[in-house]
């Protein structure tokens, strides 16, 4: 990201200044959609600290700008703690997000060392409770359209396209469709779809936003409850909730904010699902390397992980 | 020690890759700049999983034919397929969860050699498979 001078007329209306001043990019990731990166803007002797999100490759429409507004502004609504958006649109054929820029950790690893997190860590299962509650209550009419699908479709997608056939995975995608679990009391919800330590801002008073909302879909709300319960974002760590809290304090805290009351056996098919879905994100992550879509040595590696996740599928099924 | 190649002899594949694991992992990693050492750290760990691949001799392959040949298959895709129609008879599930088991953790003595004592400690695995 060189030159983010297209944003200077589309801030200087957002933020309602005369003059943009300065303008300052600085890449922070890049993923094999989006571009990342930190935005300082000078408008009318302010300083802006912001984020821009722009989307890699034009044209392809891997990012749906107005879709995550929606979601941005209606899980704000509802006390979920998310980025401000600034602005979104098209330039160049690229979509970009500017949001207001949090502060804190998003890397995992850190997350669960860092001595200065120590409290933010105690208390990450109740946070995350209390935030998935609300995500649930996000209302459906605020953010459509928005997909519904089966939430074995997709993972069914991802492994007809991978490139390898894997038992075990098939083994567990039979075991998934004869286990179905009843539907939930409540109507179907808003589900952010990739909720864990990565993709949430922390600081030492626990979590400050919800990021990444471009895999969000109406479903069941235990499927965020179980992917966050999924063993591998526990990064070695022993506790169930991202490698820091117990499912106890997951579950009460969302039930204490409107959830449904839930026991740890009624994720069980949800943390099946979240190993499988993990298992073929890893297959799909090489295929984008293999198939050229985007080269890198960590898509690549990622496809020998897909083993992690056959290992764990035998040892929790019967 | 014996290299597996006659016609390549010494330096084989394997000697070839500790020289450049050490190159990448004990010269290269202190130089790189910060955005490149997350990737390198990953390629540096794609060329150890090549090491135990190629360390393994083939043993991993041939056991792995052997669990299809009994259980009736001839590679994983057919087994694959077998699974999703729901066509592997109900009596042989024990077999198979046993036989996918193995493949896994034989995938994982070359992908990740400490995943299965690890899981196994917290998960509380106790006895032989």
């Amino acid at each position: 990201m060189t030159d983010p001078d297209f944003l200077r007329p589309v801030l200087a209306a957002a933020l309602g200044a005369a003059h943009i001043e300065a303008l300052e990019a600085r890449p922070l990731s890049a993923g094999a959609s989006r571009l990342t990166s930190a935005l300082d803007a000078v408008a009318d002797g302010a300083t802006h600290r912001l984020v821009l999100q722009r989307e890699r490759v034009a044209g392809r429409g891997a990012m749906d700008v107005a879709a995550e507004t929606r979601l941005l502004r209606a899980a704000h609504a509802v006390g979920v703690p998310v980025p401000e958006v600034i602005a979104s649109g098209k330039a160049a054929d690229r979509a970009y997000l500017v949001t207001s820029r949090v502060d804190g950790e998003t890397i995992p690893r850190r997350i669960l060392r860092d001595p200065s997190l120590a409290a933010a860590r105690t208390r990450f299962a109740a946070d995350c409770g209390r935030i998935l509650a609300g995500v649930a209550s996000i209302p459906i009419g605020a953010v459509e359209p928005l997909p519904a699908p089966d939430p074995l479709s997709g993972i069914e997608a991802m492994l007809d396209r991978a490139g390898t056939r894997r038992p075990c995975f098939e083994y567990a995608l039979a075991w998934l469709r004869s286990h179905r679990p009843s539907p939930i009391g409540g109507p179907p919800a808003v589900v952010h779809g990739d909720f864990r330590s990565g993709n949430l801002i922390i600081g030492p008073d626990g979590v400050r936003a919800v990021l990444d909302w471009e895999l969000a879909h109406v479903g069941d709300p235990r499927e965020d409850l179980g992917w966050l319960c999924a063993r591998v974002w526990r990064f070695g760590a022993r506790p169930v909730v991202g490698g820091m809290g117990s499912v106890e304090d997951l579950l009460d805290a969302y039930a204490a904010h409107g959830g449904e009351r839930l026991e740890p056996a009624d994720l069980f098919w949800w943390q099946v699902l979240a190993t499988l879905r993990w298992g073929a994100i890893c297959l799909e992550q090489a295929r984008v390397h293999l198939a050229g879509e985007f080269r890198s040595v960590e898509l690549a590696v990622i496809g020998r992980r897909a083993a992690e996740m056959e290992y764990e599928l035998m040892r929790m099924l019967p | 020690m014996t290299s597996d190649s006659e016609l390549h002899s010494h330096p084989d594949a394997g000697e070839l890759l500790d020289a450049t694991i050490a190159f990448l992992g004990d010269v290269l990693t202190p130089a790189v700049p910060a955005e490149h050492a997350f990737h390198l750290r990953v390629a540096v760990n794609a060329l150890r999983m090549v090491q135990r691949e190629i360390a393994d001799g083939g043993e991993g392959e041939a056991a792995h034919r052997e669990r299809l040949a009994a259980l009736g298959f001839a590679d994983d895709a057919a087994l694959a397929t077998a699974l999703r129609a729901g066509e592997v008879p109900a009596d042989l599930t024990p077999q198979v969860r046993a036989g996918l088991l193995a493949d896994a953790q034989a995938r994982l003595r070359v992908a990740n050699p400490r995943f299965v004592a690890d899981y196994d400690a917290a998960e509380g695995v106790t006895g032989a498979d």
